[in-house]
């Protein structure tokens, strides 16, 4: 029982992980971009939540609604100004260059929002539900909900819209979709916004366990990557289960030495690169020569 | 002779510039002390990064091994400073050395992943071994001793590092001329086509990794006994970008490159900080809290905007700003 406890909390952390792994493995997989900034985009998109839930006093779904519009304009917007014109920088050029954008939208957000730790309301209090002896929390069961709400949709979006059908072209040979008539430019823009709401998902998700500071997503977003390399960085299922299976592998570990997590997700991630380079779903480019 | 005039000027500011500064700018050698230091982990970073083409953004790891190293043989040991250094280095090395074999197998963003890792993860390994590292409290490494001098001041313990910059710098510049040197560049271009001509990937692999956390871990162990204070979270991921920032910023595959960047990204904050102090002092910003957070905390995203401007307009780095303006007073700036 204590084992299937663990589980289920395990689940919920794992959904926010699968959340913004996502969001870094789509955005990855269209523009080869490593986004390191990632993170702080989620941040940013937070507090706007936050501002409109406290200053504005918006209720919360509109507010959640609201920051995930702007977390979209933001990251359309990343890519336009900054990515576009690295479109034929080298690798650590575009690294570096995400690696910027992590130092400025950090120290602007503390400029905006000064450097306390807030607490952050949640959308669903009331008392935990128990089934067959689990126990779900109210936090722990809108983390999975919405998680999977937002994670299927994105999964029809991406199968059988003709925006998705883009997407993947573009993921799959650049050039050649340009020659069918994509409009790289623009998908690769809406590619970044898409990748922004998901980050900005995961983030108003965790805020209310981890309270809101300009740095609060750091821990999440290593995981993110974890989660990431682990299902293998070029596939969006691959992704999803990374991050549950982080989360679920995670909680088991804390449970013997919380202490323990991180380390044991890094030797994790090193475990699974030396028996599978690509991750778990991940497929390797073999470069011509 | 007039080629080497910059270096030579360089060498004499380094030399004399602790001495004309007066007392009140006492801090400014301690800054200059950091500086040095992290340029001798930048090089060594850049020997892995810019030459051998392998990507680390968890170098404090490295740093904290040596530190901790060197810690912990004067203290357990009763190794001096001046044998812990090496061994520090030396030990960090091995850890490289052990790492580079996973990293084998990697290479690009999962590289970048997989270490990034590795530099969250050791902290917090360290953390857990209390009996060395005193976890959260941190340990006080002692100031190194030699022949009736203290290098517990900031000012002879400039000259310690400015010698060990020295020897590491010029250990890099051979080392690149070098068989092994060539190995790497050779490395990084293409994998395929240096395998091809007999160039052994695990063997250099492996040496380029060991010889750069070697470099981390001396940083470590002069900064462990400059600071005389070090914990476990004092080498987290922080000190690992910073250094990748460094050694883009300065120059890829530069051994000067690596010294402008380190010096650059020292002091830069302390810059800003001195300039908002005197614009605030004039009371301007007194009725805006965004305003005065603006000022209180401008570098962080000035070091990001010249981030951004470097990759975009001199992806050969700052050092390179010293070539086009060179160019522009000679015959090979014009087209």
């Amino acid at each position: 029982m204590i084992l299937a406890q663990q589980i289920i909390s395990g689940l919920a952390t794992g959904s926010l992980y699968a959340l913004a792994a996502l969001g870094l493995v789509l955005i990855f997989k269209t523009s080869d971009v490593v986004n390191f900034a990632q993170g702080e985009m989620a941040m940013f998109g937070t507090f706007v939540a936050f501002t409109l839930l406290t200053s504005v006093g918006l209720p919360f779904w509109g507010a959640f609604l609201l920051a995930l519009i702007f977390a979209a304009i933001f990251g359309a917007g990343i890519e336009r100004i900054v990515l576009r014109p690295l479109a034929k920088a080298p690798l650590i050029s575009v690294m570096i260059a995400t690696l910027g954008l992590f130092q400025i939208i950090n120290g602007v957000a503390g400029w905006i929002w000064g450097y306390e730790l807030q607490p952050f309301p949640t959308a669903l209090s009331g008392a935990p539900i128990t089934v067959a002896g689990i126990v779900f929390t109210m936090q722990n069961l809108m983390n999975i909900g919405v998680a999977m709400v937002i994670m299927f949709g994105f999964f029809l979006l991406f199968k059988f819209s003709i925006l998705g059908v883009a997407m993947r072209a573009v993921a799959e040979n650049r050039t050649a979709a340009k020659l069918m008539g994509v409009p790289t430019d623009r998908i690769l823009a809406l590619t970044w916004g898409l990748g922004g709401i998901l980050a900005a998902t995961a983030g108003i998700l965790t805020a209310p366990v981890t309270n809101l500071d300009i740095n609060f997503m750091a821990t999440l977003q290593i995981k993110a990557f974890t989660a990431g390399v682990l299902g293998g960085f070029t596939s969006l299922p691959g992704a999803v289960i990374g991050g549950l299976a982080l989360g679920v592998l995670e909680n088991l570990v804390g449970q013997w030495n919380s202490q323990l997590q991180t380390p044991f997700a890094f030797g994790l991630i090193v475990l699974v690169l030396v028996i599978r380079p690509a991750g778990l779903l991940g497929t390797i480019q073999k470069k011509k020569v | 002779m007039v080629k080497k005039l910059p270096a030579l000027v360089g060498l004499a500011v380094l030399l004399v510039l602790p001495q004309v500064l007066g007392a009140e700018y006492s801090w400014l050698v301690l800054l200059l002390n950091r500086a040095l230091i992290f340029a001798i982990m930048a090089i060594g970073l850049n020997l892995l990064t810019g030459f051998a083409g392998q990507i680390s953004i968890g170098h404090a790891a490295f740093m904290a091994v040596g530190a901790f190293t060197s810690y912990g043989l004067g203290k357990f040991v009763g190794i001096p400073f001046w044998g812990a250094l090496p061994i520090a280095g030396l030990a960090a090395g091995l850890v490289g050395y052990a790492l580079g074999f996973p990293a084998l197998r990697l290479s690009g963003h999962y590289l970048a992943i997989a270490t990034l890792g590795f530099g969250v993860a050791v902290p917090q390994v360290l953390n857990l071994w209390e009996s060395l590292t005193g976890g959260w409290t941190g340990v006080k490494p002692a100031a190194p001793y030699l022949l009736g001098i203290s290098f517990r001041e900031d000012r002879p313990f400039y000259y310690l590092i400015l010698i060990a910059l020295f020897i590491m710098a010029g250990l890099a510049v051979n080392l690149i001329k070098s068989r092994t040197g060539r190995a790497f560049i050779a490395l990084r271009d293409s994998e395929v086509a240096a395998q091809a001509m007999g160039i052994s990937l695990t063997k250099y692999k492996t040496q380029a990794f060991a010889l750069s956390a070697f470099y981390a871990g001396i940083g470590g162990s002069l900064y462990a006994h400059m600071i005389n204070y070090i914990s476990p979270h004092d080498f987290g991921s922080g000190i690992s970008m910073e250094l990748f920032t460094i050694i883009c910023l300065g120059g890829l595959a530069s051994v000067n490159g690596s010294i402008v960047g380190a010096i650059f990204m020292s002091f830069l904050p302390k810059l800003t900080e001195r300039i908002s102090l005197v614009i605030q002092k004039s009371g301007a910003f007194e009725h805006s809290h965004f305003l005065q957070n603006v000022f209180k905390n401008f570098n962080q995203v000035l070091t990001g905007i010249i981030l951004i401007l470097v990759v975009l307009y001199l992806p050969m780095g700052l050092v390179d700003l010293w070539r086009k303006t060179k160019n522009l007073f000679t015959a090979k700036g014009v087209k």
